[in-house]
């Protein structure tokens, strides 16, 4: 029986590390367009790893670029009733407050890691500019963690590594010397923007498994943004996936891409090209196109495109949820959701 | 199997036994030293066939698709098109062959240009190759605009003004105005979104089951490979180590490599065990490819004559089909 979920604590087993309440991102160029995230409420404990899911231009990494301090005022405005990592409250920090911030408490790693390397120092001189910047420790220390860093994330040969530059890695070497870099100081948060989405599959499958070990090891609570539903699957404990700037359903993965409520997360689902020993699964494509943050219709924003949409659609949903009390709650925001059992995921 | 039945069968394209390779840079004493980027490779492509290269990046896909273009310096075997030598072929036969051989890069933003409104990018092949009357360029534009599913009223707009959809289906366009007989489709979906791939997807398969255009598609995506792929050839440094049908390939993979490689992907589908190990370790350097079989390092059943001897062509256990299943590993033979 499903029942109206007003206030449900997201993740309410282990205290929240990161809290994030109604955060709004809006962008200076377009001041009269709705919000580009609108109402985004997640909480990411410690050691875990939440999947943040949608299109292209659906506010994930913006939302990145938020958790950050990095949207400049120039390019959007970000409100929220409050973002809060430990005990900082992040949404009144000022740059110099940023500055100690990131790195140490909350670090980010992106999608092309030759574009956040610099390419005219060395690996070791790079992450030796980490831990001077918020370490106090020797010589000798700072270089043995840079080095326990790098092992950390699956390089054996880590003494000739820190020698090297950048362009003399290939792209999987870069991104796990990202991760090791990210990892320095041991973040309460890490951010992780499509962070495998330039490597090949078989290098993709190792790094994903090496960050959720390092989250379980450390503590160390992972935002992977990712459009690949595969990865968001196999690597993330919850998910929330997004449409234009709404998270429209989220859940315990399992629950999300087994039994999807949302119309929209059963379409990703459905569109996407599955291996299969037994023969080919047709994908299925889903109909139009995300609208234009000047064109987003009124109430639910995937009323355009939705086979369900109905009259009740044009006001906004609320939450809803099949199980209220379980300790991670599978949620969607729809007016006329799938039928529990069935759904086009498997 | 698509395409005419065997005996009848003509073949569109033939790569035989081919090497490219690339000079390095001098070191300042005697000859640049060459590194090798494709070995011996064999492929030929029917009317109407999509044909997969699939493996790691800097494994030579890459390279052998646009050896097949001339873009790619080819240092033995030959390349054939239409029953004749690309290497034999006069100023005009050659000029007639790249008209029907049209490429698709993998980022439509780069190949696309950014001071062109889409009419005057669409324009070019026509004008180029003269295939119709000027009188008819508008009426053909929008023609094969609407096979590629976009509305004549995108003409006037810019690159940076699609999706990147959109733009990905407007490179498919300026290829299909040339009338090409195959299109070598480089990474055509890893810069899009799921949703977008599906339709472009089906698209491609639409364009090779209605009008019979052959595809060289180049991927990594083993999910994307099925969905479209007659015939799938796995690369590794620079060598074909499995090829044969499809549903073949991708139901008894014979090699290591294409087992690890299925294994990836369903590990990212979170389908795999637990305790699957995954492939350990990256590709060695394609400048220092090791002896014997290039993938002795990182195979999990490397035996002492895999170290040694280049592991040469053994049939695999396979359905009854038109095409032999074939794979280049010492457990097989």
């Amino acid at each position: 029986m499903s029942q109206r979920a007003e206030h449900v604590a997201v993740s309410p087993a282990k205290p929240p590390v990161l809290s994030v309440r109604q955060l709004r991102i809006s962008l200076a160029a377009l001041p009269h367009a709705p919000a580009l995230v609108d109402g985004l409420d997640f909480e990411l404990a410690a050691g875990e790893v939440l999947g943040l899911v949608g299109e292209s231009g659906c506010g994930k990494s913006l939302t990145a670029a938020a958790l950050l301090g990095l949207v400049l005022p120039e390019t959007g405005q970000v409100s929220a009733a409050h973002i809060r990592l430990g005990n900082t409250e992040l949404a009144q920090l000022d740059e110099r407050g940023w500055r100690r911030l990131r790195g140490r408490d909350i670090s980010m790693i992106f999608q092309e890691p030759l574009t956040a390397l610099d390419p005219v120092l060395s690996i070791g001189q790079q992450l030796l500019a980490v831990i001077r910047r918020h370490r106090k420790v020797g010589r000798k220390v700072a270089r043995q963690l840079a080095l326990d860093s790098l092992q950390s994330v699956g390089i054996s040969d880590a003494v000739h590594l820190v020698r090297q530059y950048p362009h003399q890695l290939s792209g999987g070497m870069r991104q796990r010397v990202m991760i090791a870099m990210a990892m320095l100081c041991q973040p309460q948060v890490l951010v992780a923007d499509e962070p495998t989405t330039a490597l090949d599959v078989t290098t993709q499958a190792q790094i994903l498994q090496q960050l959720r070990q390092l989250a379980r090891q450390t503590g160390t609570a992972v935002l992977l943004i990712s459009h690949d539903l595969g990865v968001v699957a196999s690597s993330c404990d919850r998910a929330m996936v997004m449409y234009c700037g709404r998270v429209v359903e989220e859940g315990p993965v399992d629950a999300l891409f087994r039994r999807p409520r949302h119309p929209y997360t059963a379409a990703l689902l459905a569109a996407r090209p599955r291996l299969s020993a037994t023969g080919i699964k047709p994908v299925a494509a889903i109909p139009g196109t995300v609208p234009a943050v000047s064109q987003l219709p009124a109430g639910c924003r995937f009323n355009t495109r939705c086979p369900q949409a109905g009259p009740a659609c044009q006001n906004s949903p609320g939450w809803t949820t099949d199980q209220p009390g379980a300790p991670s709650v599978h949620r969607y925001a729809c007016h006329h959701p799938l039928p529990a059992a069935g759904g086009a995921g498997a | 199997m698509k395409g005419l039945p065997a005996g009848q069968a003509e073949e569109l394209l033939r790569i035989n036994q081919l090497d490219v390779s690339y000079a390095l840079a001098r070191s300042g004493f005697g000859h640049a030293p060459r590194r090798t980027a494709v070995h011996d490779v064999s492929i030929s492509i029917r009317p109407g066939q999509v044909v997969a290269l699939v493996g790691e990046s800097g494994c030579g896909k890459t390279s052998l698709a646009r050896a097949v273009l001339q873009l790619a310096p080819v240092s033995r075997g030959e390349i054939v098109f239409r029953g004749q030598a690309v290497h034999a072929m006069d100023k005009n036969q050659r000029r007639h062959m790249r008209r029907q051989i049209q490429f698709v890069f993998q980022d439509p933003l780069a190949s696309l240009s950014p001071r062109r409104s889409l009419w005057q990018t669409l324009l070019e092949p026509l004008k180029l190759y003269r295939n119709c009357p000027p009188s008819a360029y508008r009426s053909r534009i929008i023609e094969v605009l609407e096979q590629v599913g976009l509305g004549p009223d995108c003409l006037e707009s810019y690159p940076h003004e699609l999706s990147g959809g959109q733009r990905q289906r407007v490179a498919l366009a300026r290829a299909l105005l040339a009338g090409p007989a195959l299109i070598v489709a480089d990474e055509p979906m890893s810069s899009l979104d799921v949703s977008v791939q599906a339709r472009i997807i089906t698209l491609m398969r639409q364009l090779s089951d209605e009008l019979g255009i052959a595809f060289l598609l180049i991927s990594h995506d083993l999910a994307v490979v099925q969905q479209l792929a007659d015939l799938i050839a796995v690369m590794y440094l620079g060598r074909v180590v499995e090829f044969g049908e499809a549903g073949e390939v991708l139901a008894r993979p014979a090699h290591p490599y294409t087992q690890a490689l299925i294994n990836a992907v369903a590990m990212l589908d979170a389908t795999a065990g637990p305790n699957d190990p995954g492939l350990p370790g990256e590709p060695p350097s394609a400048l220092t490819p090791p002896p014997g079989c290039v993938f002795h390092t990182r195979c999990r059943h490397a035996m002492e004559v895999c170290r040694a001897t280049i592991p040469g062509k053994s049939a695999a256990p396979q359905a009854p089909g038109e095409y032999p299943h074939q794979v280049w590993c010492h457990l097989w033979s």
